[in-house]
């Protein structure tokens, strides 16, 4: 994993981290270790590929086959490990919001993708914190077993409660809507951000840099040293432009940022004052805000200009034809 | 005014989906948490989206002007071409703009960039200037320049074409007519076979500039200044006509791409042509394949020998398949004055001339020579005994069918000089030597 990427990967990771640890807590030590243990599997899945390249993937796959084999076993009652599979099985269902948020916030995944797998991730994440609500609750307390009964119920429910609401049927219960951590909610925004950062560098498509800082001009080689070149073509050479950046105050994407943030607070502001007129406001906004963006590309071209240019350049086509 | 629309890259398609199956997950867990996250990253990528439209609306060909200088019409293979272009932009708002002048591909870039990636605010000027080698022989075009605007986050970009497209003319290397060139070929082996001609003319013709292919002797001292030399021109008592008959169907791509059997034909025949003039004869140019693809009529006039220049230097391969009597029967009525006709043609066994066109040749007092690549000595000489045996067994037959079709040609009395790579120089100045010299056979 390139250091780019760790940065927000580290910037990240502390939200679901967070959630495991806020979900577990209280539990024996005992299980703690194991469950600590079925964490540490669960991770090394995700970063054995990156530290031991050669058979790094096949050992993290034989990991990934032993814990499915066991959480689907203890969720079907027959677990291979006995009574300890359902401490495995909640450890790894724990690792499940980190490890999807490593594995999608990595360079070589798309934006999209970065985004997808930060917003499964928090749910997944929320699901964890709800789970434990409804464990505290069960006969026996809060146990693995519980919390594991705990997490199925969350999903269950979750998934009845919105076929509910679509339908329209009355009473429906959705367990993620109640949670409201304050401190996870500051750490997803801290993720969230992570994730934006990818935007600080400013790219082409293609992924080359743009340019931010002025280019310097001393130590550059000189050509009419190699080739014979005219006095004038040498001086034209001399005042050729170089790469600059936009003038100050101008960061690139920021007014884009600022104005999204103003969107994502009135949007909340809507949804606290009045949800269902608020929910529905975001969905006409939604789709209203990608409808311009199709409009907008699909323009035809104007002004009579001769049918679809060839996309030649993005910056890494460098110099050829 | 051309202006083309906003493309969404990948990255930005991408950010618009993510944005919205984030909104989706929002959705199902109907957790204000999640769905604040889905509505910020589709904000955020839609109105970034609209504001780099709004901002690039004025990116339309017709706001830049453009204006090439220092810019190289003719360069050697191998040369250096320069190049440098000034870009004007009018009114409109600053954004990242890539600039491209598009280099053909067999244009090397040596010192400088064609391309810049830069912030363009309203009403600046950007300059490219590099300097290029060519790598192969041909008419070539730099241009268009091509103007790509990005969004500073790479989710979209614009293109605008600026029309600056600029012709250039690769020659071969050894074509260069140079002081510096003229001097090695008068000590080398060709050089003297070409000096080898009779006197120049006496009938006095006109003043010209000096060039570096004239005598030094033939300087007007009187009429020359420090600046600027003149020489006498001659009407030549014994002034030849040539013409240069160059096929160019697939059968003359034979060699390896850059030094094939036309490049050869291209080299000597320029090499010729150009001697040919400095000495007051007349030549003339015909392209052709299975019908005439360029023709240029006899002459000695400055305009048209620049004019060969060019023709020559962008000889490129052709569909079609060479017929030598077609030619010979098109030339024939075209050719005022008894003329030396020099043919680079692959011959092929059962396409040879036919005899009546070879008789109206003849009796209008043209001499026809053919010089033809001899397919073995095409290809460099390999090293490795396996490869060797493989070579002599691939090209074996194309010897022996190059052969036999030399051997027919000859037997009808066309003189035929096989030639391999390197030697048509010294094989055609020889024939350009006989000719000058009254020698040569007649067809």
């Amino acid at each position: 994993m390139r250091l780019a990427g760790s940065l927000w990967v580290l910037l990240g990771a502390p939200a679901f981290v967070y959630a495991a640890a806020a979900t577990v807590a209280g539990l024996p030590p005992g299980v703690l270790a194991s469950l600590v243990a079925a964490y540490a599997a669960a991770a090394a899945i995700v970063v054995l590929p990156y530290f031991w390249p050669a058979h790094g993937g096949l050992f993290a796959t034989a990991i990934f086959v032993a814990l499915l084999l066991v959480v689907v076993g203890t969720i079907f009652g027959s677990s291979p490990l006995g009574s300890g599979g359902d401490t495995v099985t909640f450890g790894a269902l724990a690792a499940g919001p980190l490890i999807l948020f490593i594995v999608t916030c990595r360079d070589e995944e798309g934006l999209g993708t970065r985004v997808l797998g930060l917003a499964v991730a928090a749910a997944d994440a929320l699901a964890l914190l709800a789970a434990r609500a409804i464990s505290l609750g069960l006969p026996g307390g809060l146990s693995t077993a519980s919390l594991l009964a705990g997490y199925l119920e969350v999903i269950g429910s979750q998934a009845r409660g919105v076929a509910n609401l679509i339908a329209g049927a009355p009473g429906a219960t959705l367990p993620l809507e109640a949670v409201s951590d304050p401190a996870f909610v500051a750490l997803v925004g801290l993720a969230t951000l992570a994730t934006l950062l990818t935007f600080v560098r400013p790219a082409t498509g293609s992924g080359a840099e743009l340019p931010t800082v002025e280019a310097g001009r001393a130590g550059e080689e000189d050509p009419a040293a190699t080739y014979e070149l005219s006095a004038e073509f040498r001086a034209a050479l001399a005042a050729r432009s170089r790469a600059e950046p936009p003038p100050l105050g101008r960061l690139p994407g920021l007014p884009a940022l600022l104005a999204a943030v103003v969107v994502a607070g009135l949007v909340a502001l809507g949804i606290s004052l009045a949800p269902t007129t608020g929910l529905c406001g975001t969905s006409v906004g939604a789709i209203a805000a990608v409808a311009a963006v199709i409009l907008v590309v699909r323009r035809p071209f104007e002004r009579g200009a001769p049918g679809a240019p060839d996309p030649v350049a993005p910056a890494h086509r460098a110099g050829r034809a | 005014m051309t202006l083309a629309r906003v493309l969404p890259t990948p990255r930005g398609w991408g950010l618009v989906a993510g944005g919205l199956l984030a909104l989706l997950v929002g959705y199902l867990a109907l957790n204000l948490l999640i769905l604040l996250l889905g509505v910020l990253v589709l904000a955020f990528a839609a109105i970034e989206l609209l504001g780099f439209a709004w901002a690039t609306r004025s990116l339309a060909s017709d706001a830049f002007t453009a204006q090439r200088s220092e810019n190289s019409s003719q360069v050697a293979v191998g040369g250096t071409g320069t190049m440098a272009l000034r870009l004007d932009r009018g009114p409109g708002a600053g954004c990242f703009v890539e600039i491209y002048d598009r280099l053909p591909e067999a244009f090397h870039p040596l010192a400088g960039e064609p391309r810049l990636l830069s912030w363009w605010g309203p009403g600046e000027t950007k300059r490219l200037a590099y300097a290029y080698r060519p790598e192969r022989r041909g008419a070539f075009e730099i241009g268009p320049t091509i103007l790509v605007a990005h969004d500073p986050v790479g989710l979209a970009f614009r293109i605008a074409t600026v029309e600056t497209r600029w012709p250039v003319e690769v020659i071969p290397a050894s074509s260069i007519w140079r002081t510096d060139l003229v001097s090695r070929l008068r000590s080398e082996p060709v050089g003297e076979i070409l000096a080898a001609r009779r006197g120049a003319g006496s009938e006095f013709r006109s003043l010209r500039e000096y060039d570096a292919a004239d005598d030094f002797r033939s300087i007007v001292w009187k009429r020359s200044t420090l600046e600027q030399l003149y020489v006498r021109e001659t009407e030549s008592e014994n002034r030849n006509d040539l013409l240069l008959l160059l096929d160019v169907s697939r059968a003359m791509a034979l060699g390896v791409a850059g030094a094939d059997a036309l490049d050869q034909a291209v080299d000597a025949a320029l090499l010729v042509a150009r001697y040919a003039f400095s000495q007051g004869d007349q030549v003339g140019v015909l392209l052709f394949t299975d019908g005439p693809v360029e023709f240029l009529e006899v002459d000695h006039r400055l305009e048209h020998r620049a004019q060969v220049d060019r023709t020559l230097s962008a000889a490129a391969i052709e569909p079609g398949t060479f017929r030598f009597g077609t030619a010979l029967a098109y030339l024939a009525p075209r050719l005022r004055r008894p003329t030396a006709i020099f043919a680079f043609t692959a011959l092929e066994p059962g396409r040879e001339p036919p005899g009546a066109v070879l008789a109206d040749l003849r009796r209008a007092g043209h001499r026809l020579h053919v010089f033809a690549p001899d397919p073995a000595g095409m290809f460099p000489p390999v090293a490795e005994p396996f490869a060797a045996e493989l070579v002599d067994f691939s090209v074996g037959p194309e010897e022996a069918r190059a052969r036999a079709a030399a051997e027919a040609v000859r037997s009808i009395g066309v003189p035929v000089t096989s030639f391999d790579r390197g030697s048509l120089r010294g094989e055609v100045a020889g024939g350009y030597a006989r000719l000058r010299g009254g020698g040569g056979a007649t067809a």
